[in-house]
């Protein structure tokens, strides 16, 4: 029996089973639709903060100054990371503030606002002075590791525009910050920013998907060896007729994504390909699967548990950089850690590809189908 | 050939209990009967109880064995020695005093890896030069020194630096800006440019110093998840496994009262799995300024909503293969919407809407209002969740009612 023999029976066998096929081609057409069709959002968020300012406050008998609470409050209003929740509060005594710094306090508990900005008594006086340090008091969800770590780098902003409207711009040092490689303004957000991650994982888990009961759940397996076919015929033919299954859909979710925005620095072909390398690897990891399992029910939870391990330690959903260097190692080797860096390599960076992630992904594939053939040759026959 | 099994009620027997006591008592036997059979499920049984708190303690393993930070790694690009043309006085100059001093202050900056300068007065494709790094990803941002830098510092100007950040990395954006700013705020101390503008930032519901706060920050994504993602593998199967339905329906136990004794004991089970992941997590260092109690009514609420979902997928499908892949379906979706890759906030609204319908976008805040700011368990997120989890359970019985049984 030739290879194109078991390749014909192979597609017979999966058009048999739709409902695979369907979850094959609905799950990133549907994935990709809700991306495409959304407009809006995108990977940042503004910070809600309310302010409070106490300028207008008496701080000793000799000067008390309170010409500039109002310009910062403008450049608080006119900046473009943060949104004013409330109106002002405006603080003239120590009760007062006490009182209002609880209210807002208890606003940040309640994730109502990300911040409070307290103006203090002196920051005119401060401002006039020149020389000393001028201060603005913040109140963070310390809980809230994003805010927290951001709100130093965002509040310089409307620093900035304050030292400007006021005319004191000397000594000011400010970073710009011209975001390289981001989607631009006029492409998709959602979709463009979520391909490389979604895509990936879908191009993955449903190449598993289709692959790892292929082998576990053919019970004719004995009858087949009295057939000229060797076991190695028997697993090419699995992968080559999956391959033409995957290719399918990759030109699926490629000319979808294409209709709602794709957006590519580098060439669209590279991304195809990519693709089609993804789901080669997850083809092959299927195919292992079956072949290592003696029921299907097996084959199921070894499916999940693999596709469960390489989501969550992908490197792009825990801080592997705390983890210690051996598990660093191991990750950096599972096929969502490679695959992400390489679409995004190519569609944002513009990349040709990045070599070090194709390689380890070409290996991952090679040594998971090394092992299904290894494991197919040991696995027993029924009687 | 197939037929339907009327669900209707049976009638009790003379002398036997009728009624809802007989109702309650075939659920009770039903239990009695799911007990047995996860019982005799060992794997199953040990993903239900063993494996829950053993990644909460792997995890914790893991956090506390290394916190270094990332390192940001930067090229300088310097144009500051370029020739600048003042078009005010028609000067001339090419001042740029305060160049090494920044880059003193760069190199000074911990966490920040000075991976190449170069003077673009000496190197015309400098910035070519370090695109090409950071295209390659061999750096993290490329730091831009104007030719105007050093003049407009002298005169009283903003001195305005220029980072281009690699955004490819969108989890690393903020630390490489973070990095920056930092040295940019050495710099100016350094050279005493006065007056500083200081931010005094205060952070309330901080974690306390002698807990993990990698640890603690993360938790509150790993605990819904681990609960909702345990609970799904576990009850996928429970239903669509059943092979003696049809004999089951032979009894006087029809499909609902079925489908209410496996609710039963996979919640029986959900208490236990869920004192597990509170007492592995306190033992692990989680910092609870709330109610433990209250923490362990969250586990329970977010279990309970990955049981009703994964009872809906078993009821739904018809085979083994068919609920595996209907869990990946679910799974993917969740997992996309969970707020982990891109914030809700920053969500369009249809996305938002889906992501809400789900038990992730409400589990990690229930999980952060109690430990971190010690605020109760009642909440609206608490009513989201029974919501997500009454409608499931609706659904389920909708399915498990339209089920054929097998002959």
């Amino acid at each position: 029996m030739n290879v194109s023999a078991l390749v014909t029976k192979e597609f017979q066998r999966i058009a048999a089973d739709k409902r695979t096929l369907v979850l094959m081609f609905l799950i990133p057409a549907l994935v990709l639709v809700i991306f495409g069709l959304s407009s809006g959002g995108g990977p940042t968020t503004l910070f809600t903060v309310n302010v409070i300012t106490r300028d207008s406050q008496v701080t000793g008998p000799a000067v008390n100054a309170s010409v500039h609470d109002e310009t910062m409050i403008e450049a608080f209003q006119n900046s473009t990371v943060f949104v004013l929740r409330d109106g002002i509060y405006n603080m003239t005594d120590d009760a007062s503030f006490d009182i209002c710094l609880n209210q807002n306090k208890n606003k940040l508990k309640h994730d109502d606002i990300d911040a409070i900005i307290v103006i203090p008594a002196n920051f005119s006086e401060a401002v006039e002075n020149g020389t000393s340090d001028v201060t603005l008091i913040v109140y963070v969800d310390g809980s809230d590791a994003q805010v927290s770590e951001a709100i130093h780098v965002a509040i310089q902003e409307p620093v900035a525009y304050f030292r400007v409207y006021s005319g004191l711009t000397r000594n000011l040092t400010t970073v710009v910050p011209y975001l390289e490689f981001d989607v631009p303004y006029w492409a998709n957000q959602v979709l463009n920013y979520a391909f490389p991650i979604v895509i990936s994982m879908i191009m993955l888990g449903t190449c598993m998907n289709l692959t790892s009961l292929s082998i576990v759940s053919e019970a004719p397996l004995a009858r087949m060896l009295l057939t000229p076919a060797g076991k190695t015929s028997v697993v090419f033919s699995k992968l080559v007729t999956a391959t033409a299954i995957m290719f399918f859909q990759a030109a699926e979710i490629f000319t979808i994504a294409g209709l709602f925005g794709m957006f590519s620095r580098g060439p669209l072909i590279l991304v195809f390909l990519s693709l089609l390398l993804i789901g080669m690897v997850g083809i092959c990891i299927g195919i292992f699967i079956s072949a290592v399992s003696k029921t299907e029910q097996v084959a199921n939870q070894l499916y999940i548990m693999f596709f469960i391990m390489f989501t969550l330690f992908c490197q792009s959903f825990l801080p592997v950089d705390n983890f210690p260097p051996f598990l660093q190692a191991i990750t950096a080797v599972f096929p969502l850690s490679n695959a992400i860096p390489l679409l995004s390599s190519i569609m944002y960076n513009g990349v040709v590809v990045d070599v070090a992630s194709f390689f380890v992904l070409g290996a991952t594939g090679l040594l998971f189908y090394v092992l299904a053939l290894v494991a197919y040759a040991f696995k027993g026959v029924e009687a | 050939m197939e037929q339907r099994t009327p669900n209707r009620k049976p009638a009790g027997k003379p002398g036997k209990p009728s009624g809802l006591v007989a109702s309650l008592l075939r659920i009770l036997k039903g239990v009695r009967k799911e007990f047995k059979l996860v019982r005799t499920d060992v794997p199953n049984l040990l993903l239900a109880l063993v494996v829950p708190p053993l990644i909460i303690i792997l995890f914790s393993s893991l956090m506390t064995f290394s916190s270094a930070s990332p390192v940001v790694r930067v090229t300088v690009v310097s144009y500051d020695s370029n020739t600048f043309f003042d078009t005010n006085s028609s000067v001339i100059t090419t001042n740029d005093d305060y160049t090494v001093p920044l880059v003193g202050a760069i190199n000074g900056t911990p966490g920040i890896e000075l991976v190449a300068y170069i003077n673009a007065s000496e190197d015309p494709y400098a910035m070519d030069e370090a695109y090409n790094q950071l295209a390659r990803g061999s750096i993290d941002a490329i730091l831009v020194i104007p030719v105007e830098f050093s003049e407009f510092l002298d005169q009283g100007l903003p001195g305005m630096l220029e980072s281009v950040p690699n955004t490819q990395d969108l989890l690393k954006l903020q630390t490489i800006l973070n990095k920056i700013q930092e040295a940019a705020d050495l710099f100016a101390r350094d050279n005493n440019l006065t007056p500083f503008y200081v931010d005094e930032v205060h952070q309330e519901h901080t974690i306390p110093a002698r807990f993990n706060v990698d640890f603690n920050n993360n938790m509150n994504i790993i605990l819904p998840f681990v609960m909702v993602g345990i609970t799904l593998v576990l009850t996928i199967l429970v239903v669509v496994q059943e092979k003696p339905v049809p004999r089951l329906l032979l009894t006087p136990t029809n499909k609902a009262e079925i489908l209410v004794s496996k609710y039963v004991a996979y919640t029986v089970i959900l208490l236990v799995q869920s004192t597990a992941v509170l007492v592995a997590s306190i033992a692990s260092g989680l910092f609870i300024r709330g109610q433990a109690i209250d923490l362990w009514g969250a586990l329970m609420a977010i279990g309970f909503s990955g049981v009703s979902i994964g009872m809906f997928i078993s009821s739904l499908a018809k085979t083994k293969t068919e609920a595996n892949q209907l869990f990946f379906a679910f799974f993917i979706i969740l997992f996309l919407v969970s707020g982990i890759f891109v914030p809700i906030d920053g969500m369009p609204a249809p996305i938002r809407a889906i992501a809400y319908a789900f038990p992730l976008a409400h589990g990690a805040p229930l999980i952060d209002s109690i430990t971190t700011k010690g605020l109760p368990l009642a909440s609206t997120e608490l009513l989201s969740l029974v919501l997500i989890s009454v409608a499931f359970v609706a659904l389920s019985f909708v399915a498990i009612a339209r089920r054929k049984a097998e002959v």
